[in-house]
């Protein structure tokens, strides 16, 4: 390491650095002297260009040095970036570039710096138009190395024209370089836009290959939306629509969530029926639609993502644990929207969508709504009544929330029946926030009679419960309670551990020590391999929850009530 | 040890609880008592009669009058039957007159007024002034005695409790199991050894007496000891082990004894029953009865958070108050048979039986067992109630919803019974939601025959069906008696 940081401090001469080039070795030497610092970086890397650009040296041919492939790790990128800090700047074959591009590629795996090479080319063609279009040329006549960089090539010539005759071959590689030409914000002609927009929507139509029908809506979606077409989104997502693959699923996923202005009710419905196909295995599309979704509740959409949803949860083993987002533009936004839906799902025979709800809503969601404005007959409201406490106890809150509401448009019979199971179950489960709740309701509120009655049930209740002595004859034993609590210590310790295996904090430092509960010391492994001791401060937190008296009074009653009312159906 | 029972003396409430020891002390210290305590006849002052040596050396007729606690102003004469002043003229008046038996007409007669506390000087005072002319008559000389408290619980050292006849290491033991009455699980544990090194080799008949009156007292002193500190559990728990004790005591009596003596073991026995009845009264008339209406009401007192505990406590209270409703039939029965009036201080069984209902009502972690060997609690109470017909209804509404739950907390891997009987492996059930392990938790069950049978004699078929039905899947590893 000191020899190391010997040679890193004194510059390299001119000489030295042809010296070490012709010796092939200069390769192996280039990551000691990027980002040292700034300023001798920039001198070191305009010194390299300066000699690439006067033959002193050869820094495409470096590249295929056996002393360069053997670069591992932080000092591969570190080469990496360098040379894609230096490629716009060389002079050179395009060809030969391919080649150092597509080899600095490969070397850079399934990282994704691995694209950064052929924006360095792109940003080359931008100062080299003779050389891009020799390679739109060579891609035309089917070079395989021309049509991979083709498209970076058109995107530098910015000719749309050019770009628009890729899409008539019938190679699909070429086919693909003009489709990616014609991405990104790319404004043009009205007229060549829309003939680009229909070639491409036809190969959308046309084609089998999901991932080209993939990158052609995308490229479609980027040509209507910056040159004012929306009138041929609807043909672009009909196209898409037949036997949509994966990658058009991801695409339209994606587009919902980028693109969201330019759907309407019509073509929303073509894209929620295709994105309907999405598989729960792709991670990465689940969480496009998730914002997707999210975006649509942002633009009034929220009855079509609450129908949406309906069907999807119900095929497709997803859930709102997998929605994030979208749940939280539904706790967030419309309440009545949120409200009608729970009401929906609730009362739909559907398991599956009735456990959403429990995972859709907060801890504390207060509705103001009646359950009038639901439209249920008597018999659904009851069930509706049911299916709330089947599947929402434990947000207590949330679940008498939802009670209130009940009580606020039904009829007496029903009223009865809830106001007892909230005073008699609700109440007698959970305690502190939720009789906070119901004592705020405004007394001007139609559910207050029936409110305070379910209050009196629980206060009769837990008046004769406090007046019972101790039985000390029935207390656990010494022994026994020195049992109980050790098993107790042992259930939140497991808790613990499980949360700490979920926890980004042990992930990022795996053998991390915890200073009197004060602050945290743990190595850090950086690029160059090395790990250096950081401290965090700590800050105290804490979860409380209520656990429901009857998990402890009598555990089988609670359970049974509860799948009694989850699995509650209409005669 | 003489402060230990100066201290039980003093805190007995009953004049009974007195009358009850008495006997058994007069005849550990070589009196022949010829007179017990008994229950609706006259018994003119006199509760016990006994014949034996005095202090001077004289064999006498002693007429012991019993009194609850202290001798004071009021009790000395308050113009009730029971006061001091009224036992002593019906004595003199009436019971020495007709009542000893000819046998001992010739002997001097001592009065002994027997009671737990002390006398006030006020009272000492009118006692020495009671008129000499009353204490000579009949040509007899009739002397008055005291015996307190203090001169009890020496009789009793001296007497139950003698150095030859009972093991070195009983005083320790018994000593530490009063001292941790209101920690029932070590009192227990010390009053077991107790119990052990008492009945431990008794072969002859006079030691086999002796033992059994010694685990009797025992248990007094521990349950009025218990009583006082509002905790009866170690009581409980004593009384059923010294009933057991006494009961194989008592079949250890030579055949070659006459009918006589052998009495004098079941009537020990029978002492003891109703010390057990009167422990067991004591419990549940004051710590359960008053609360069994309360929806939650027994299941909130029982000083746990973990449900296991409440599930485990109320079955074994469960069982307590079947087993005390057999005892209440038994001693009704018995008492029809004798043409005597039941003892009033007692619940009845049918008390009992309600109360049990009344608590599976109101704490419904009645309607399921977590722990299997409860099969036993649930039998108790089953043999109670099956006795009444008109029980029949609740004990089928009770079977069926224990079906229900049963067959629920099965298929949901959730808070079944298991044979586990290990209070670790009670508290962490079900430890794991496999068939595995749940065949291992319920092999060999007892519960599910139980409640096979029963279901069956209240002509429950759905249930049964039910039950029969998880027999064949979940439950295959129970025993299946239909």
């Amino acid at each position: 390491m000191r020899n190391q940081s010997k040679t890193e401090d004194r510059e390299l001469s001119v000489a030295e650095i042809v010296a070490l080039f012709e010796a092939g070795d200069l390769g192996a030497e280039l990551h000691r002297y990027h980002d040292r610092n700034e300023s001798k970086s920039i001198e070191f890397t305009q010194r390299l260009v300066t000699l690439h650009n006067s033959d002193k040296i050869d820094l495409f041919e470096i590249t295929k040095q056996s002393s360069f492939s053997e670069l591992k790790g932080p000092q591969f990128f570190r080469v990496l970036r360098l040379y894609c800090d230096i490629i716009p700047k060389l002079k050179g074959l395009s060809m030969r570039l391919m080649e150092c591009c597509s080899l600095l590629a490969k070397m850079a795996g399934g990282d994704g710096a691995s694209v950064n090479p052929s924006f360095a080319f792109l940003e080359w063609c931008k100062t080299n138009h003779s050389e891009a279009l020799s390679v739109v040329n060579e891609a035309k006549a089917e070079n395989t190395l021309a049509i991979q960089f083709a498209g970076f090539a058109l995107q530098a010539l910015a000719d749309r024209k050019l770009a628009l005759t890729f899409l008539d071959s019938t190679n699909v590689d070429i086919q693909r370089a003009g489709i990616m030409a014609l991405s990104g914000r790319i404004t043009c002609d009205q007229q060549l836009a829309r003939e680009a927009i229909v070639t491409i929507t036809a190969i959308i139509a046309n084609s089998r290959i999901d991932d080209l029908r993939a990158r052609a809506l995308s490229a479609v979606f980027d040509l209507i939306a910056h040159n004012a077409c929306a009138d041929l989104v609807p043909e672009a997502m009909t196209a898409v629509a037949r036997e949509p693959g994966p990658w058009s699923v991801h695409s339209v996923s994606d587009l919902l969530w980028q693109k969201t202005n330019l759907f309407n009710l019509e073509t929303l419905d073509i894209a929620l029926g295709i994105v309907l196909e999405v598989d729960k295995k792709n991670h990465m599309t689940v969480e496009a639609l998730d914002m997707g979704l999210a975006a649509l509740i942002r633009s009034a959409f929220g009855e079509k993502v609450a129908e949406f949803l309906a069907l999807l949860f119900g095929k497709a083993e997803l859930s709102f644990s997998s929605f994030e987002n979208t749940a939280s533009e539904f706790r967030i936004g419309n309440s009545d929207l949120l409200y009608s839906l729970i009401g929906r799902w609730l009362t739909s025979g559907n398991i599956d969508l009735c456990r959403n709800v429990g995972i859709l809503l907060g801890e504390a969601q207060i509705f103001q709504q009646s359950v009038a404005t639901l439209a249920l007959s008597p018999m659904r409201q009851r069930l509706f009544c049911g299916k709330v406490i089947g599947f929402l106890l434990f947000k207590p809150v949330t679940c008498s929330s939802l009670l209130v509401s009940i009580l606020r448009g039904c009829d007496e019979q029903l009223a009865r029946f809830t106001s007892e199971l909230l005073g008699g179950f609700i109440l007698t489960n959970f305690g502190n926030d939720v009789k906070t709740y119901l004592k705020s309701i405004d007394a001007s509120c139609p559910s207050i009679p029936w409110v305070s009655k379910a209050l009196k049930i629980n206060e009769d209740l837990i008046h004769w419960i406090n007046t019972v002595a101790p039985i000390r004859e029935l207390y656990p034993s010494a022994s026994q309670q020195n049992t109980a609590s050790w098993h107790w210590h042992e259930s939140i310790r497991t808790a613990q551990e499980e949360a700490e295996a979920d926890s980004w904090i042990t992930h990022f430092f795996p053998r991390s020590t915890v200073l009197y509960g004060h602050r945290l010391i743990a190595p850090i492994i950086e690029a160059d391999g090395l790990s250096n001791l950081q401290t965090v401060d700590l800050q105290e937190f804490t979860i409380e929850f209520e656990k429901p008296r009857l998990e402890l009074l009598d555990p089988i009653s609670l359970y049974l009530t509860i799948w009694r009312f989850q699995t509650e159906r209409l005669s | 040890m003489k402060l230990i029972f100066r201290s039980y003396l003093a805190s007995l409430k009953e004049r009974e609880e007195l009358d009850a020891i008495l006997p058994d002390l007069l005849s550990e210290l070589g009196y022949t008592v010829f007179s017990r305590p008994g229950r609706g006849t006259l018994q003119f002052g006199v509760d016990v009669a006994a014949v034996g040596q005095d202090e001077d050396g004289q064999r006498k007729v002693f007429l012991f009058s019993v009194k609850q606690g202290n001798i004071t102003r009021q009790s000395w004469n308050d113009g009730t039957l029971q006061s001091v002043r009224r036992s002593l003229d019906d004595i003199l008046d009436a019971y020495i007159p007709t009542r000893i038996p000819k046998r001992f007409s010739n002997l001097d007669i001592v009065i002994c007024l027997a009671f737990g506390g002390d006398i006030q000087e006020a009272v000492r005072t009118q006692l020495s002034n009671y008129p000499a002319d009353r204490t000579t008559a009949f040509g007899k000389r009739i002397s008055l005695d005291e015996w307190n408290g203090d001169k009890l619980a020496d009789l009793l050292v001296k007497g139950i409790l003698r150095e030859k006849s009972v093991p070195r290491e009983f005083q320790p033991n018994f000593q530490k199991a009063i001292a941790l009455v209101d920690e029932p699980d070590a009192a227990y544990r010390y009053f077991r050894r107790m119990l052990a090194q008492v009945v431990n080799e008794r072969k002859r008949f006079k030691e086999i007496l002796r033992a059994a009156r010694q685990l009797y007292i025992g248990l007094w002193v521990i349950y009025v000891w218990a009583r006082d500190a509002h905790n009866v559990e170690v009581a409980y728990r004593a009384s059923e082990l010294v009933l057991l004790n006494i009961w194989n005591l008592a079949q250890k009596v030579p055949a070659t004894k006459s009918g006589k003596e052998r009495n004098q073991c079941l009537e020990l026995v029978q002492q003891t029953v109703s010390l057990h009845q009167s422990i067991a009264t004591e419990f549940l008339a004051t710590k359960v009865l008053p609360y069994v209406k309360i929806h939650y009401g027994v299941s909130s007192a029982l000083g746990t958070r973990e449900a296991a505990d409440v599930n485990l406590k109320l079955f074994e209270l469960l069982g307590r108050i079947g087993i005390a409703g057999l005892w209440a039939q038994w001693s009704a029965k018995k008492a029809l048979d004798h043409s005597n009036s039941a003892d009033s201080n007692t619940l009845s069984s049918r008390e009992i039986a309600e109360m049990g209902f009344a608590l599976i009502c109101h704490n419904p972690a009645l309607l399921l067992p977590l722990q299997d060997q409860h099969a036993i609690d649930i039998a108790l109470f089953l043999l109670l109630a099956a006795g009444e017909k008109e029980y029949w209804n609740q004990i089928g509404a009770w079977l069926r919803e224990m079906t229900l739950r049963l067959e629920f907390a099965v298929k949901i891997h959730s808070s079944y019974p298991c044979v586990f009987t290990d209070y670790r492996d009670l508290i962490s059930h079900p430890r794991e939601q496999t068939d595995k392990y749940r065949a291992r938790a319920t092999t060999g069950s007892i519960l599910i025959p139980l409640l096979s049978a029963f279901l069956a004699a209240v002509g429950d078929r759905a249930s049964l069906m039910k039950l029969l039905g998880l027999m064949n899947v979940e439950l295959r590893g129970c025993p299946d008696f239909s």
